[in-house]
């Protein structure tokens, strides 16, 4: 229970609002109308506001703003100063200033996202493909050696789907050898497969969403009887 | 007796300077203005109606023959059939002095000044006597939308071509006029300006920023314009044209041209533009270069086709079968999806009650591994990346792990990329700690002593590297994603460190083939992976916790309503089979 205020019971009232919220945004199933674009306009006024209390509490406060008046971290002042330069972007006769903060974003942000991408995702999924044709890495189950061709021949075969090489032939429109323009096109059916599961999963978490919303309305109706 | 133009004092005919103010008296300029004669394009029309008047663009026109009556007026108007003369001219016989109007005259003693030192403004040129644009009678440059500026940079060129002293010789200052008209005609042509005027776009601040008022001609225009067929041309001329006053427009608009007339009242535009400021202030001038400025601009509006906009209403694109699905396909889903929340299933339950398989698929079992070996104090990392909007799945998902978490009373850190995924958190552990006490499996329900808030920390990949290297790095890392890019943040950057942690992740059911390669062929990434409520189903069974199972009991809501779904995909492909061959039949009926 969130409490009570001046005998109002404030999670009634959550309630009350998040039933009619709930029902402003479902009827754009009726097609679009002024209920639910107020609705969305709240929504995005919430968390816009929400995100700014935060950023403003948890960042500039509690993390630059307190630790320098009680003299702690003099070495705060650096990325508050790149945030004030940041700011005066939005003069245009001084948005030269800003180009440092800019500067030191984007080079730190490259610089990590570039190692995390190579460390993380590329290397290790490389060597997991190659671990997956090896012949020892279906000896556990009976179609193990199925599971790593899979693997092997799905990655291989998609990764050559978007390779747009052809050659000019004489008489002829531009393509690839048949070797090649098989291997493409099974590139593509696994990619059709993966897209099919992709979209399956995003419609099993929209109805997901979708009952549990009809579930908080029936719980919300069944709790005021 | 000959009135001055500036400041309205009647002086001796043989005067040539204002005994009030010293301006001269030539004409109903500011300054002296030359004799204009015949070599003038524009004035070729008036004085060769037979030959075809310079397209604004340009091009040549070939409606000089069919301009009618009006010119004759307009002829008569300048006094001299073979040599029309300006405003600063002397007038002829027939030459009616206007009435100065009201903002010329509060101009003339103070900013004007003698007329012999005006410099009136040309086109482009912003300094000068006259200052700003503003103080000319013209809108400021940032009131009103961008083409009324133009319009306004445009009357510039008008105010200057009134005064006959803008200009260095007859070409420029007949380019300047050809060019305002050309720009004119256009603005009136793409409707803008006509949407800008009759939405009220334009302030009426902005229209009576002008100095002097809108001339009298043309509000009674667009008024008249706006009830055609009524009456609304008395006081419109001064001119010749004064005799038409208190006539239908009809009558009036035939005097300039039937295709005018037309134009005017069919559309709104004319008027409107007629009525714009700096084009129809010079209300002075209405016998001389603004009435054939006036007159060429109508004549180049009805040398158009008028091409009418092609609205379609929304209503229109959407077929009535769309129609029919849009409410068809919730209000079916809605129906299903209530009743296997509140009705009893019965037999038809028998039909979508999920039967989990018996073994256990390895991402929930091998996270749930990771999970109970986490010991007591064992420092545990929780990134919440969703939000309320996508909390009513991932909270499903979540729910178990962290109950599974604080039972084994691990230390608990709380994080999270999104602003919003605090909320998120803290309405789940509220509820989950909640739920524990309610049943007998802790005693307290203090979250200071169960789990602590580390905070959001921005930066994406960044502040995820940040909260990873930390001092005391954590032992396990759990994180609950609803989109691709915080799952890969940390699975990257966990990689990416010399000693990484343990990393499990629970994920929407949209991200199962985003999780999978992380997980799968022994990439080794992952530790355990759970997505879906499906994974949270099989969580809740393999960790046998002591409290409800509601992602069971949405398993079988969503299989529901997924049932549903595939009815109507069938029922759909069915109707769209059989209306096509249908009309198939009629095509070829």
């Amino acid at each position: 229970m969130i409490g009570a205020l001046g005998g109002i019971n404030l999670d009634f009232v959550g309630g009350i609002v998040g039933v009619v919220l709930t029902l402003m945004v479902f009827s754009y199933l009726l097609g679009d109308n002024p209920a639910y674009r107020l609705a969305l306009h709240l929504f995005v006024g919430a968390v816009s506001g929400y995100a700014f209390g935060v950023v403003s509490w948890e960042i500039l406060i509690m993390r630059v703003g307190v630790p320098l008046l009680l003299g702690q971290q003099y070495a705060l002042l650096i990325p508050l100063l790149l945030g004030v330069l940041l700011l005066i972007k939005v003069v245009p006769k001084h948005a030269f200033a800003g180009n440092v903060s800019v500067a030191f974003l984007v080079g730190t942000g490259t610089a990590v996202a570039i190692s995390g991408a190579v460390l993380g995702t590329i290397v290790p999924q490389v060597s997991a493909t190659a671990r997956a044709a090896a012949p020892a890495s279906g000896a556990n189950t009976p179609v193990g050696w199925l599971d790593g061709l899979l693997v092997v021949a799905g990655t291989v075969c998609t990764l050559l789907a978007f390779g747009y090489i052809g050659r000019r032939r004489r008489e002829r429109p531009v393509g690839c050898a048949w070797p090649a323009a098989v291997v493409t096109h099974v590139g593509r059916w696994f990619l059709v497969v993966a897209f099919g599961v992709a979209f399956g999963g995003a419609v099993s978490a929209a109805l997901s969403v979708f009952v549990g919303r009809v579930q908080y309305l029936i719980d919300f109706v069944t709790g005021l009887a | 007796m000959v009135e001055c133009l500036v400041c309205g004092t009647p002086n001796a005919q043989a005067d040539t300077v204002c005994a009030n103010c010293g301006a001269q008296l030539a004409g109903g300029s500011l300054a002296a203005a030359p004799a204009l004669t015949t070599e003038s394009p524009v004035l070729d029309q008036v004085s060769n109606p037979d030959v075809g008047h310079p397209d604004p663009r340009g091009g040549p026109s070939t409606e000089g023959a069919a301009q009618g009556d009006w010119l004759a007026q307009l002829l008569a108007a300048s006094g001299d059939d073979t040599e029309v003369t300006g405003p600063a001219a002397s007038p002829g016989e027939g030459f009616q002095q206007p009435e100065l109007p009201i903002w010329l005259r509060d101009l003339s003693p103070e900013e004007v000044g003698p007329a012999a030192d005006v410099e009136m403004p040309v086109p482009g040129d912003e300094g000068g006597p006259a200052g700003e644009p503003g103080e000319v009678g013209l809108l400021a440059p940032d009131v009103g939308p961008d083409d009324l500026n133009e319009l306004a940079a445009l009357s510039g060129a008008s105010a200057a071509m009134l005064s006959w002293g803008g200009y260095s010789n007859q070409a420029e200052r007949d380019a300047a006029v050809d060019a305002g008209l050309a720009l004119l005609a256009d603005e009136l042509a793409a409707g803008d300006l006509e949407d800008d005027l009759l939405a009220g776009a334009i302030p009426v601040s902005a229209q009576e920023g002008l100095v002097g008022p809108a001339p009298q001609w043309g509000s009674a225009m667009a008024a008249s314009e706006l009830e055609v067929g009524g009456t609304g041309l008395d006081g419109l001329w001064d001119g010749p044209e004064a005799n038409l006053a208190g006539q239908p427009i009809a009558d009036w608009l035939s005097v300039e041209s039937s295709r005018g007339a037309s134009l005017v009242r069919g559309s709104p535009s004319a008027a409107a533009a007629v009525a714009l400021p700096g084009l129809g202030e010079a209300r002075a001038d209405v016998t001389g270069e603004t009435l054939l400025a006036r007159a060429h601009l109508i004549e180049e509006l009805a040398s158009r086709p008028s091409t009418p906009r092609r609205v379609m209403s929304r209503r229109s694109l959407i077929g009535r079968s769309d129609r029919l699905m849009r409410l068809l396909v919730p209000a079916v889903l809605v129906a299903v999806v209530v009743l296997a929340l509140v009705a009893p299933l019965g037999a038809w339950g028998k039909l979508v009650a999920v039967r989990l398989p018996a073994g256990y698929p390895a991402g929930p079992a091998r996270m749930y591994d990771v999970v109970r070996h986490v010991g007591r104090g064992d420092k545990v990392l929780v990134a919440f990346e969703y939000g309320q909007a996508e909390a009513d799945e991932l909270d499903l998902v979540a729910a178990p792990v962290v109950r599974q978490l604080l039972v084994q009373e691990a230390d608990i850190s709380v994080v999270s990329t999104r602003t919003d995924g605090l909320v998120a958190a803290r309405g789940l552990l509220r509820e989950t700690l909640g739920g524990m006490v309610a049943s007998g499996a802790i005693r307290d329900s203090d979250p200071g002593e169960r789990y602590a808030v580390a905070g959001y920390r921005p930066g994406d990949a960044v502040g995820v590297a940040q909260m990873l290297h930390a001092d005391d790095p954590p032992d396990l890392v759990v994180v609950f994603a609803a989109r691709a890019g915080p799952l890969r943040w940390w699975v990257e950057q966990s990689r990416a460190m010399v000693d990484p942690p343990v990393i499990v992740a629970g994920t929407s059911a949209a991200l199962e083939a985003v999780t999978s390669p992380y997980f799968g062929v022994d990439a080794g990434q992952l530790a355990g992976a759970v997505s879906g409520v499906s994974g949270a189903a099989y969580y809740e069974r393999i960790a046998k916790l002591e409290m409800d199972q509601p992602a069971a009991r949405r398993l079988e809501v969503l299989a529901a309503g997924n049932l549903a779904i595939v009815a109507l995909v069938i029922v759909g492909a069915a109707a769209s089979g059989l209306g096509g061959a249908r009309d198939s039949r009629g095509g070829r009926m």
